[in-house]
């Protein structure tokens, strides 16, 4: 354990502001892989860092590369050019030696938890000590408190073969935790899990970021895990980095086609008895207009019903849509139906709702059947 | 009778010396054999591809070579090794000759169906090269490597028979030239009763054995 501090302490001084500090930064990072004679550009000049304490989402669909920067952080791949600074330090030109002390500093846990079946829980968990030449009595006392911190205390002297997807993803957690590493790299951990198991796991992830002060990065293609637990994320697409933030402003405000793409899995469609009816000219007195609302959380404010209803009259109903909380910034969007002659007032209606008037959109007319 | 009791006896000690002999022989060299043949490929932990080419040659024309061919033609070598060219240990050295590759490429599908992402794991947590050896794929393999050396003993104990001729004696050597050579069909049953009992005992120990150490269940 001395050994981790060796490696990650070399970080900048106490003086740089505590939320600035950068616990791993990518540098003009390419990877190449030769592919049936073919080159194949998997990250293209990824530029960025990774704070210290926050949970860092990297999204992108299969083959973004997002799998291959994790595994460069603790260098089970080589970059092609460009440099990686975990606590400052670059990790490649390390011999064997050196580069096995310093990934103990990265925890690492695995889509399919890749426990070994010829040892128990406790013989898993406690294998990064023994390679490291830890005693047997230090093990073992370790191991149970690493039983504890997953909540499987009772588990100890069983194989992996007898656990439910979810025990094993703690063991796996409580095995990379093994060295108090400052980092946990998360390769997909919940994708093969159930979605009640996820959210589990992703509590578990939360709390050991919050107490244990571990940077948690994760990947991921599903938007709900990053929207779950992540404090910023970084959208992958082909090998870039094409979007870049905090949860709640990339979710509110997309800007980038592979942001929305992902996100579309998230969006909450119209339902199809009101899409039937949508006229783009009302066609009777009673058409009532039909007005999109996207909340993107941007003023921080949650929106307020009494003003949305003076500002649309009070014939106006609420026809679909949802709100969520992301980061404590309530996001989502709502559809509403409301009295033509409201038409002029929606940048009343955006005040309100302290959104920008672009936020709104007339969708049409509602017709009564 | 007693006779035949005291023959039915001494072959039967020699073919379980023979046999052992040769088995824990080749299970040692033979492992060795199949970790150099898994982690010299391309790509592999310790990547020398010229050498993996080279070994796998070796390998594949010693497997090539029929037993009884192999017998005659190490003589020499039966020779340097155990100073003679007559007797258990003489058969002792084709038989390990031939069980070392045999062995070899059992065990080596065993290793290289061991789970890459369990090597990753390991090498994740700050496992060397080593470790990855010693404590992912050996005790990963190790029910399947069981099971190929109950396969290996049982092909030993077959090829056994054919070391007679090399005066080493064995259950084989009696039923070759009591039982076949002289139409005596008692000798020949008896002989043959011997051999399924102890293939039988081998393959239902080994296959307990596999069982035992396989936890993937």
């Amino acid at each position: 354990m001395n050994a981790r501090a060796d490696i990650l302490l070399s970080a900048p001084p106490a003086a740089a502001p505590r939320e600035a500090e950068v616990l791993v930064e990518f540098q003009q990072l390419s990877r190449q892989f030769q592919a049936g004679g073919r080159s194949v550009q998997a990250l293209q000049e990824v530029e960025f860092g990774i704070q210290r304490g926050e949970i860092f989402g990297i999204i992108g669909r299969s083959g973004a590369g997002k799998s291959t920067l994790l595994r460069i952080i603790n260098r089970l791949e080589q970059p092609s050019s460009g440099r990686v600074l975990v606590g400052g330090r670059d990790l490649s030109g390390l011999n064997e030696a050196q580069l096995a002390q310093a990934r103990r500093g990265i925890g690492m846990i695995f889509q399919h938890f890749n426990l070994l079946s010829s040892r128990t829980v406790a013989q898993n968990i406690g294998l990064p000590l023994k390679i490291a030449g830890v005693a047997t009595v230090e093990i073992e006392q370790r191991v149970d408190e690493l039983l504890r911190l997953v909540g499987l205390e009772g588990k100890r002297d069983v194989y992996p073969a007898r656990l439910s997807g979810g025990q094993k993803q703690r063991v796996g957690i409580a095995r990379a935790l093994a060295h108090r590493p400052d980092i946990l790299l998360c390769d997909e951990a919940t994708s093969s899990l159930d979605p009640e198991t996820t959210q589990s796991i992703l509590a578990l992830l939360r709390d050991i970021n919050r107490q244990l002060n571990v940077t948690v990065v994760l990947i991921t293609h599903e938007m709900a895990v990053i929207r779950e637990i992540c404090d910023r994320v970084a959208v992958l697409e082909a090998g870039r980095v094409v979007e870049l933030g905090p949860v709640w402003q990339v979710f509110g405000a997309p800007q980038a086609d592979a942001t929305r793409a992902l996100l579309a899995s998230l969006v909450h469609e119209l339902p199809p008895d009101v899409q039937g009816r949508i006229a783009s000219e009302p066609a009777t007195a009673q058409s009532e207009l039909l007005l999109d609302v996207r909340l993107d959380g941007v003023s921080g404010q949650d929106p307020a019903l009494g003003p949305l209803v003076a500002a649309l009259g009070p014939a106006t109903r609420l026809l679909h849509g949802g709100v969520e909380r992301i980061q404590g910034r309530a996001q989502g969007r709502l559809v509403l139906a409301c009295a033509p002659q409201s038409r002029n007032r929606l940048g009343d209606l955006a005040r309100q709702l302290a959104v920008p008037v672009g936020n709104i959109r007339i969708l049409g007319y509602l017709d009564h059947a | 009778m007693p006779d035949f009791v005291d023959l039915y006896l001494t072959a039967t000690w020699q073919t379980l010396q023979m046999v052992s002999v040769s088995a824990l022989v080749s299970a040692l060299f033979g492992l060795a054999l199949a970790l150099l043949l898994v982690t010299t490929g391309p790509g592999d932990l310790y990547a020398r591809p010229w050498l993996n080419r080279g070994v796998g040659s070796v390998v594949n024309v010693f497997r090539s070579v029929p037993f009884i061919i192999l017998l005659v033609v190490l003589l020499p070598f039966t020779r340097l090794v155990v100073g003679t060219t007559i007797g258990v240990w003489a058969a002792a050295v084709p038989l390990s000759v031939a069980g070392i590759p045999f062995f070899a490429r059992i065990a080596e599908v065993s290793l290289r169906e061991v789970d890459r992402g369990l090597i990753e794991a390991v090498q994740a947590m700050g496992g060397r090269r080593r470790d990855v050896l010693w404590q992912v794929l050996l005790p990963e393999a190790l029910p399947g490597i069981v099971s190929g050396l109950t396969i290996t003993l049982v092909a030993m104990i077959g090829s056994s028979a054919m070391a007679g001729a090399v005066g080493a004696g064995g259950l084989g050597d009696v039923a070759i030239r009591y039982g076949y050579q002289r139409f005596d069909t008692q000798v020949m049953v008896s002989v043959l009763l011997g051999l399924i009992v102890l293939v039988s005992v081998v393959q239902t120990v080994g296959d307990a054995l596999a069982r035992r150490l396989n936890h993937r269940q």
